[in-house]
């Protein structure tokens, strides 16, 4: 008897993850996106490899996940990752006095901190504001989003999952577990089937739900990273204060990205870059690298973060948490949309949303991604592309 | 604005309305809202993943740090083509196997010890300068007239290791590329360097490399 099949709508972190969660389990895996791999959110990342301590102190819950994850991806894809470090740095009084409670929360987190001397810290970074107050350092890195999803991929596809990029989902049966799929290379328009479907599409998740007639709740957050031609740090910098917009700078190659702000927009595909978020990005950048304005820009991007809405007691509120929801109460039990979440976590979600996708399909075979090493991205690049 | 546009089937024109701060990139986006079927490949949109490159007005570039504004002013159309030397899968998408293969054989390690370790105790890694995209291949004048060639991007990452060998097959390495299809198949034209959107000089690299082997034959 063959195993049974899933649909994963979306080949950006989540989906990629997802197929190789399940092909790992031994599922038939069919991964149906529109454009290429890691097109959408994914691809216009940060790319910062969390360790957690940006959410220490507001949200102990990722920062747990985040250094739990930076832990596995170390073993799992050493070769998408700069282990490079992050310091966060004071440049006010109210970072200084933020710092006790922010080593506290980290050590709560399990995330290993430590308090550099500013001089220290300056050797370091030559680039760095000389006049920070104090400077402490975590495991944070960077990762490179599109060899990121290769990884996963590649190693799905070495297990029997089937990648179709180019292929743009059109229309979705929710009950009968079917999706229409427009083939963008050939023109034409094909049915596939399969025992469940996951709507991994980000912040285009809304979207596809809409196609399926199931509602879900996301709501598409733009940011706005300004990419500069040089290495301004080697470690990842942060600003020590309550997280705020623009108070990353990430080293990758001999670039650096600075970012990121934070606003609602109604359409993912559809985000005009506001001059003021490319100030306000960097001006929080100049107290942590003062020169910054002096170095050309490579370029100006935008990505919409897919929010996960949350109704509380106190109304409604956004997470960068994530939740997998299964379509029962609207009569498709075999249709999945996972919503949220943020790259560095991808594999847990990947793992969460697999055992759900498992137990409904009555396979009970366990998650093995946390200990699986993943192929090289070179090995998906290496074939051609999937008709 | 005029975006004329090499597709599998001949030329198209297309015609878009865009910010002044726009890049080639958004400009393909856009034509893909109103054209599906066109085809291109974009991840990161700041010159990390290498996967946009293509050849604009003869040009290799990659299409999301390269502004269109500027091109646009005159009423020609700009022209966008796929890359040279690179098996097209449809319009705009090129088939990088054949890359990857070359890049393969010589291993080469994406992620680099950083070159300058500060005196006290910050070990870090960095990724390599190399993106992969591809535009040295395109550019090469040489690439098309002998597939059996290394390339640019391939003999670079040669150089690379040589600088820092951390793979104990140093031999092999040399042995690959001192040779008819190695770094002296090389005409010198230096299109390479010149294209190159990460500062990797693969120019250089492959002129080194030739140094390299001179010496080695010295007396």
């Amino acid at each position: 008897m063959s195993p049974p099949e899933v649909i994963i709508i979306g080949a950006g972190s989540t989906g990629s993850a997802l197929a190789h969660d399940l092909a790992l389990r031994g599922l038939g895996v069919m991964v149906i996106e529109r454009a290429g791999v890691a097109s959408g959110t994914t691809g216009h990342n940060q790319a910062q490899l969390h360790s957690g301590a940006r959410y220490a102190v507001v949200d102990p819950e990722s920062a747990r996940e985040c250094i739990s994850e930076n832990r596995i991806l170390r073993q799992i894809m050493p070769a998408a990752l700069e282990l490079n470090e992050g310091l966060f740095v004071a440049v006010s009084a109210v970072g200084l006095d933020y710092a006790p409670r922010f080593i506290e929360a980290c050590q709560d987190c399990g995330i290993p901190v430590q308090k550099i001397p500013v001089e220290q810290a300056l050797r370091w970074e030559p680039m760095l504001n000389p006049q920070i107050l104090a400077a402490v350092q975590v495991p944070d890195g960077v990762f490179e989003p599109y060899r990121f999803c290769l990884s996963f991929l590649a190693t799905a596809q070495s297990n029997g999952a089937e990648v179709h990029t180019f292929n743009e989902v059109v229309g979705v049966d929710p009950q009968r577990c079917q999706v229409q799929v427009y083939n963008r290379q050939t023109g034409k328009t094909q049915a596939f089937a399969a025992d469940a479907i996951v709507n991994a599409a980000g912040p285009w998740a809304g979207k596809v739900a809409r196609l399926a007639g199931v509602h879900v709740e996301v709501e598409p957050s733009a940011g706005v990273m300004v990419t500069v031609d040089r290495r301004v740090c080697n470690q990842v910098l942060n600003l020590l204060a309550s997280p705020g917009d623009g108070d990353i700078i990430v080293p990758q190659r001999n670039s650096s990205i600075l970012g990121t702000t934070s606003w609602s927009v109604a359409d993912p595909d559809n985000i005009p870059i506001p001059p003021e978020h490319v100030e306000q990005v960097f001006s929080v950048a100049e107290q942590m690298v003062p020169s910054i304005r002096n170095v050309a820009v490579r370029g100006v991007m935008a990505a919409a973060r897919p929010l996960l809405v949350v109704e509380g007691a106190g109304g409604r509120a956004t997470s960068r948490g994530f939740a997998c929801y299964q379509h029962s109460a609207e009569g498709a039990p075999g249709f999945f949309s996972v919503v949220g979440g943020k790259t560095t976590t991808a594999r847990l979600m990947a793992e969460k949303v697999g055992d759900q996708v498992a137990a409904y399909l009555g396979w009970d075979r366990p998650c093995k991604t946390r200990t699986t090493p993943l192929l090289s991205y070179r090995k998906w690049l290496a074939q051609p592309i999937s008709q | 604005m005029k975006v004329r546009i090499k597709r599998s089937l001949g030329w198209q024109d297309y015609s878009v309305v865009l910010p002044a701060s726009a890049y080639v990139l958004d400009a393909l986006e856009e034509i893909g809202k109103s054209d599906p079927s066109l085809l291109f490949r974009h991840a990161c949109h700041h010159a990390s993943c290498g996967s946009c490159g293509l050849r604009l007005n003869g040009r290799e570039c990659l299409a999301c740090i390269t502004p269109i504004a500027e091109l646009a002013r005159s009423n020609q159309p700009v022209r966008l083509e796929p890359l040279r030397n690179f098996p097209i899968i449809g319009d705009l998408l090129v088939d990088f196997g054949p890359f990857m293969a070359k890049l393969d054989r010589i291993d080469m390690p994406l992620v680099r010890q950083a070159e300058t370790h500060p005196t006290d105790g910050l070990a870090y890694t960095r990724f390599e300068n190399c993106i992969e995209c591809g535009l040295c291949v395109s550019a090469c004048p040489i690439v098309g007239s002998d597939p059996h060639y290394a390339g640019p991007a391939a003999l670079a990452a040669v150089w690379r290791s040589l600088e820092e060998p951390r793979q104990p097959d140093v031999p092999r390495l040399l042995q690959l590329t001192n040779g008819e299809h190695g770094a002296w198949r090389c005409h010198a034209a230096f299109e390479c360097t010149e294209v190159c959107p990460s500062n990797v000089d693969p120019a250089g690299a492959i002129m080194s490399l030739r140094r390299r082997f001179m010496n080695r034959k010295a007396p």
